[in-house]
């Protein structure tokens, strides 16, 4: 005898069901849109009220700590355009001043201060990589 | 002549002895010439010779610091340990190229020994699918990527010898690839035996036996390499973490799951002639998904900044064999479809057979799950929409529920009857594990809330305090009374078999517990040996839901503070620099205590390797103990003050991760040292088996 038909239908729906849940709880910030510093600031409105990842160049001598907060200040740039970052983390070691960052966080409603609380500093690296191997600095 | 001419003559030799073979085999098999299929055998041992006369060429030039040929310049200097640059073979990406070739011609040549002539009619095809695999990897050393190339200029141009990358110069390292490419590469083998049953028209019980041992030596391979990538990852890149779901891990755990769900559904193919069309695809999508692996380490297009920027030329190549394989094969398979339908009929939803199919419906979508959000982003973009990055938390928010869904099965599949349990029999099988599930979970909650109580200094927390308590960790909580119901089954086994184990034989004593337990797993190996690696899955779930339970903390700490870290205190008892031959190290002094009393004193460091100073390379400490790690990593440091940034994290249970990881194996040691059965399988040996 074959399995019954409303068996299957019941079951499948289960499965069905499970997955719906899922797709409609999963977390918004588990996808974030990767963002460009020129494009943010030709274009800050369509990048508020969400997380997003913003990627440029630190600007030079433009970081400075906040005594009270302990937060960092910095500028980035890219293609001549520049935002406003402040970052209540910890920088990491790779961190540099003209070097490439990748920061997570949330622009300010005015598009002008990007506040992050993640950041990972990239090295241009001339070595190749194993796989498994991402020298990532998590932060 | 020098080594560099040398090793690309031999590539060259390899390759026209990869087409002879192939065609010697093609026209064998259509002619059924044993003369030229014999030719054809001979052929594969050849191609295994001289894959292994070009890796030693390969390994001879780094002993010998041959720095004419690029390879060499590149992943190997003078001054690497020995050891680093034998394994600076596999350490970049022309040489881990011919380490395939090295590993796919050997595997052919134990394939084709060991079964050329119990399935002498299969053999042919069986050797041209591996040459041709062989030939196409072949090719690419010799027309994209040959690792012999010499430079064309003085060598002396091109600067100093760089050296493997620090990073890469960890013990760890030297087995971790080989054995994620031992169970990429030996997929091949599982996959050519299932084309070459099709092909043939044979798909009875002829080829199960073989296809179902390589794929579970594959699969313990695999899960080997992905563990020991999470061991590196967790002792060098200092994160506190084992797994981040990143792409290139990833591309390691696609053909696990699928080769998870093909060695349990095998076993409905054996039991009950059913799903036959299914497990030819799984080995198919088994073996593509080690390709679309390899693909993605090795041609740079998920981890590139642009896609296709890196590689562009083997990307496209890839890119088109992976085409060849997907439609080739399914296009075989659809031609013999007929021939390959079911035997038997699913008879009900109470049965091994749905479990098992639940399974396999269930490790299929998390391969598909993982391989889609690895490659969305890369998608994303092509599709001019923009860069996005996927994290962690998309990951885990799909990932956890199908896991502890998939634990969940491992604890009631191997306990459902095939064809159809009745209900007493099910409430009698899962009455105990059930107890001790919910047991579980209730003892867990309770520990949860004292813990909640002694955090608040020991004063009664509100209701609301405990809910939110519960809710955060409800993963972790499931985790474990699911980790408890599995155990309970996979106890209740064995209690079950050894009774019986120890039954005596007529007019002599009962059996002893020792000779009960190797007469257990001498008559049902698969099945025993099954249960053991169920038991290792659930002690490393064990060991992954303890994350949750995490303390992580970032400080600045000069020499003399205390800082607190959960129920530790650690101290900052000075730095120290030190410096050999290949670097400049500092060291760290950091006492553990735990109530004032001292636990271990712990030497975290950052190195700074003389050929790479502007990447320093963490060095982490931990005091290990069963219930949880105290891990520190240095993240920067002052040497006037001595003040240091340090990372502290509490990792609760991990080490059962890697406990379980031993207990898998050892299971599957168990099963793969099956003996060969000459005739069917009887109804105990063919029972269980799972891995």
């Amino acid at each position: 005898m074959a399995l019954s038909k409303t068996s299957m239908l019941v079951i499948g729906g289960l499965i069905g069901a499970a997955a719906v849940v899922l797709v409609l709880s999963a977390p918004q910030e588990g996808m974030l849109d990767y963002i460009y510093v020129d494009t943010v600031v030709d274009s800050p409105s369509e990048y508020t009220g969400r997380d997003i990842q913003i990627h440029g160049l630190v600007v030079t001598d433009s970081l400075e700590q906040d005594e009270k907060t302990g937060n960092y200040h910095f500028g980035v740039e890219l293609k001549g355009r520049r935002l406003a970052v402040v970052f209540d983390g910890q920088l990491p070691d790779t961190f540099a001043e003209g070097g490439e960052v990748v920061a997570t966080g949330r622009l300010d409603d005015d598009g002008r201060v990007f506040r992050s609380s993640e950041m990972s500093a990239k090295c241009p690296s001339k070595y190749e990589e194993e796989p498994g191997a991402p020298p990532k600095e998590r932060s | 002549m020098s080594v560099a001419t040398l090793g690309t003559i031999t590539l060259l030799v390899l390759f026209a002895m990869c087409l002879t073979t192939a065609g010697l085999a093609m026209v064998g098999a259509h002619q059924r010439s044993t003369r030229l299929i014999g030719a054809s055998v001979q052929g594969v041992y050849a191609i295994a010779a001289l894959a292994g006369f070009a890796s030693s060429l390969i390994i001879y030039a780094f002993l010998a610091d041959d720095f004419s040929i690029q390879y060499v310049h590149h992943t190997s200097d003078s001054a690497m340990p020995l050891f680093y640059k034998i394994t600076a073979f596999w350490g970049g990406l022309d040489g881990s190229l011919l380490f395939w070739v090295l590993l796919l011609s050997g595997f052919s040549a134990m394939a084709v020994a060991a079964n050329r002539r119990r399935h002498a009619d299969l053999i042919a095809h069986v050797i041209w699918i591996l040459v041709l695999i062989d030939l196409f990897f072949v090719g690419l050393l010799i027309f994209v990527k040959n690792p012999f190339e010499p430079f064309l200029l003085e060598p002396e141009l091109a600067g100093n010898p760089r050296g493997l990358n620090p990073l890469l110069q960890n013990a760890y390292m030297i087995i971790h690839p080989p054995s994620l490419y031992l169970g990429y590469v030996s997929l091949a083998v599982p996959y050519a035996f299932g084309m070459a049953a099709v092909i043939a028209g044979q798909v009875d019980a002829a080829w199960q036996q073989s296809v179902r041992r390589w794929t579970l030596f594959s699969w313990t391979f695999l899960s080997f390499g992905l563990v020991l990538g999470g061991l590196w990852a967790y002792e060098e890149l200092g994160w506190g973490g084992y797994w981040a779901w990143d792409p290139v891990e990833n591309a390691g755990l696609f053909p696990w799951f699928t080769a998870t769900a093909f060695l349990h559904s095998i076993m409905i193919q054996e039991r009950r002639g059913m799903m036959r069309r299914w497990n030819v695809s799984l080995v198919i999508i088994s073996f593509w998904l080690s390709i679309v692996g390899t693909f993605l380490t090795r041609s740079g297009v998920v981890q590139s900044v642009h896609a296709f920027g890196k590689d562009p030329v083997l990307a496209w190549i890839f890119g088109v064999f992976l085409l060849v394989i997907l439609f080739g094969s399914f296009g075989v398979l659809f031609w013999r479809w007929r021939l390959l339908r079911s035997r038997a009929e699913l008879e009900s939803v109470l049965s091994r057979e749905f479990a098992f199919i639940i399974n396999n419906w269930l490790f299929l979508a998390m391969a598909m799950f993982v391989l889609g959000s690895t490659m969305w982003p890369t998608f994303h973009e092509w599709l001019g929409q923009g860069r996005i990055t996927i994290r962690e938390s998309h990951y885990n928010h799909y990932m956890i529920p199908a896991g502890l869904a998939a634990l969940l099965l491992t604890g009631i599949g191997p306990h459902m009857a095939w064809r159809r349990s009745s209900t007493e029999s099910l409430q009698q099988q899962f009455k105990i594990p059930l107890s001790v599930g919910l047991i579980t979970l209730v003892g867990v909650m309770i520990w949860e809330f004292l813990r909640l109580k002694q955090m608040l200094g020991g004063t009664m927390p509100s209701v609301e305090q405990v809910r939110a308590a519960w809710m955060d960790h409800v993963w972790a909580l499931a985790c474990f009374s699911l980790c408890g119901f599995t155990i309970a089954t996979i106890s209740q086994e064995f209690v079950r078999g050894l009774a019986v184990a120890r039954k005596p034989a007529p007019g002599k004593p009962p059996r002893s517990l020792v000779d009960a337990t190797i007469r257990l797993f001498m008559q049902a190996r698969r099945r025993y040996g099954g249960y053991v690696i169920h038991l290792g899955i659930t002690v490393m779930c064990f060991g992954i839901a303890g994350k949750a339970y995490g303390i992580e903390r970032k400080v600045d700490i000069a020499p003399g503070e205390t800082v607190q870290l959960g129920h530790y205190e650690v101290r900052h008892d000075g730095l120290r620099a030190t410096e050999d031959w290949q670097k400049q190290m500092i060291t760290g002094e950091f006492a553990i205590l735990r109530d004032g009393e001292l636990v271990e004193k712990l030497q975290p460091a950052r190195w700074w390797y003389f050929q790479l100073p502007e990447q320093p390379t963490t060095e982490v400490a931990r005091h290990m103990s069963l219930g949880e790690d105290v891990y520190l990593s240095m993240m920067d440091l002052d040497l006037t003050t001595g003040k240091t940034q340090l990372r502290m994290f509490i990792n609760p249970l991990v080490n059962w991760v890697w406990i379980g990881t031993a207990i898998m194996l050892f299971g599957s040691a168990i099963c793969i040292g099956t003996r060969r059965q000459t005739q069917a399988p009887g109804p105990e040996q063919g029972d269980a088996a799972h891995g």
